[in-house]
């Protein structure tokens, strides 16, 4: 059974309207602390069943087993070996041991179709780093947004070229937000996802090195990841989307630099632009995002581009990131480098 | 009444109150029904709790800033429209230098007219746009730049001789009129320049950084770094 599957929310509630039942009737019979074993039961049912209903909208525990164990557990550390002429996309699990952030996480990669093919054996692909929100985990792409099914789709509409699409975690423990920073005293998220993975995708992937043949989506938090990342790093981006990203990250980094070089607007207000290419879209009914996205594009000067994109509704959620996913993969690919031969 | 309105977690935190207040004081009373009306308060009781925190948290998230949003509605599905052919579609040979001379050019200030140079699968690709490289050189290197673009795949390429009135806003007409003409990719084009012609380009660069991705010295530069020939993107209902 799912842990993220609608059995669990409906036991829960089986058991919650039990407990209840239970406390009702047995509630005169018994002294003060079997009423308050009671009570206990319910307050558990309840929080118990909230947080399967959460954990269903954001997919932080994508298994039983990522519940009581760690999130890096079993993934190899090289890329399994292919089936021939397959035909078919795949995503595969690795884990992504670290050395520069010290951060030894599993990462998620879909590989396209054309990847596996005898042409495609010739050449490097581009690379798409897609960064999950908080509270999420890379599953929330794949479960609720449904990422490689949109890849395979705008592939083979040649809306896009075929693309490595890299799916990591940006923390090492899941109730814990880095906003892909390197926090003061704890893990190093940005060194890890702009060093580490980076490496460990170009010694084991066919994917281009250059800067052209690199790009960043993020949605939610993951979408002010993929701004500031590529901001701090335009020798290693040339593109990033964001989708309800916020310019400034909502955490204290530990060193104050939330307002400085870990903020979107005091880098655009008080550094020189890079020559990258930025989308920011938006739900209009989230006001947040709206502003937050707004204020990017005012404050954007050539040689940095900007692309706005917008919904009329859909709030800060899945149905809005669900709409923007496909548009915003195919302006990335559309201002990404294109396969080069090996 | 607004989802995420103070109105709407106020009513939801007096109803609480009130669940809790009525089922205490008939815990005791009912008779026959005193078991299930308990059950029934207790369970009024644990909704509003959690529908409570549920709008607190949504107002102060925005996950669902509207009734509608939380309903379900989502936005309106992307779209494709078509890619609009190329006035001269039926005109370029692929691979063969053409002479373009739209009636835009007479204010680009260039030494001549521009030389167009389709790819080999441009007409077996119908539904395709590519990006484009515009060559900015002197009239010697012209021949090599042409020649060079006539051997390159999936690539776009106008190869144009400026003069000293060529200016960056004397050719801010080109793009568009590259588009109309040809299936020129809207965004991905790079300029390449000769030395005596890279100020010029850099300037033309940064009037529209949107749609020019590269500014370089060498043409396999450009070419590698170009995104490859797309069918239009899904767009978002206006």
């Amino acid at each position: 059974m799912s842990i993220d599957g609608p059995f669990p929310v409906l036991a829960g509630l089986a058991l919650l309207v039990s407990a209840t039942g239970l406390l009702a009737a047995a509630w005169d019979g018994r002294r003060a602390l079997g009423r308050t074993a009671l009570l206990v039961a319910v307050v558990l049912a309840v929080l118990g069943t909230a947080a399967l209903q959460l954990n269903r909208l954001t997919a932080i525990y994508p298994s039983w087993s990522a519940l009581v164990g760690s999130a890096g557990d079993g993934a190899p550390t090289t890329l399994p070996a292919t089936t021939p002429g397959s035909g078919r996309s795949r995503l595969v699990r690795v884990t992504v041991a670290g050395r520069a952030g010290g951060m030894s996480m599993p990462m998620t990669v879909y590989l396209p179709a054309a990847y596996d093919t005898p042409s495609g054996r010739r050449l490097r692909f581009p690379v798409i780093t897609a960064l999950h929100g908080y509270p999420g985990t890379p599953d929330s792409w794949i479960r609720r947004l449904d990422i490689a099914a949109h890849l395979d789709r705008e592939i083979t509409a040649g809306r896009m070229a075929p693309t490595v699409v890299l799916l990591p975690y940006h923390t090492p423990r899941r109730l814990l937000d880095t906003e892909c920073t390197n926090l003061t005293g704890g893990p190093q998220a940005e060194t890890y996802l702009t060093r580490d993975v980076r490496q460990w995708a170009t010694a084991h992937l066919r994917v281009r090195t250059d800067r052209a043949g690199w790009a960043l989506i993020g949605y939610s938090s993951g979408g002010f990841c993929a701004l500031n990342l590529a901001l701090k790093h335009p020798d290693l981006y040339a593109a990033a989307a964001s989708l309800s990203g916020e310019p400034e990250p909502g955490i204290r980094v530990g060193d104050g630099s939330e307002k400085t070089t870990n903020s979107v607007t005091w880098r655009l207000r008080n550094q020189p632009p890079p020559p990258i290419a930025l989308y920011l879209g938006w739900s209009a009914d989230e006001s947040r995002a709206r502003l937050g996205s707004q204020r990017v594009a005012r404050l954007a000067r050539a040689p940095l581009a900007v692309t706005t994109a917008t919904v009329s509704e859909g709030g800060h959620s899945h149905a809005t990131w669900r709409a923007l996913e496909g548009p915003a993969l195919d302006w990335l690919s559309a201002h990404l480098a294109r396969p080069r031969p090996v | 009444m607004s989802l995420t309105g103070p109105a709407t977690i106020l009513l939801s935190a007096a109803l609480t109150v009130l669940a809790v207040v009525v089922t205490a004081r008939c815990w005791a009373r009912g008779g026959r029904w005193r078991l299930p009306a308990r059950v029934a308060g207790l369970l009024a009781v644990e909704v509003l709790l959690a529908v409570t925190a549920g709008l607190v948290v949504n107002r102060s998230e925005r996950f669902y800033p509207t009734w509608r949003a939380l309903g379900g509605h989502g936005p309106a599905a992307a779209i494709v429209a078509p890619a609009p052919a190329g006035r001269l579609d039926g005109t370029l040979t692929p691979g063969t230098p053409f002479a373009w001379s739209p009636p835009e050019a007479a204010a680009w200030r260039l030494s001549g007219p521009s030389t167009l140079i389709a790819p080999a699968e441009y007409r077996t690709a119908g539904g395709y746009a590519f990006p484009v490289v515009v060559i900015l050189a002197s009239a010697e290197r012209a021949a090599a730049a042409r020649a060079q673009a006539s051997a390159t795949a999936g690539v776009l390429t106008v190869v144009a001789v400026p003069t000293p009135d060529t200016t960056a806003a004397a050719l801010a007409t080109l793009p568009g009129r590259l588009t109309r003409d040809t299936r020129a990719a809207d965004t991905g084009w790079a300029i390449v320049a000769d030395p005596a012609h890279m100020a010029l380009a850099r300037q033309w660069h940064d009037r529209v950084p949107a749609r020019f991705g590269t500014v370089t010295g060498s043409f396999p530069t450009a070419a590698d770094r170009l995104p490859a020939a797309l069918t239009p993107p899904l767009r978002l209902p206006s």
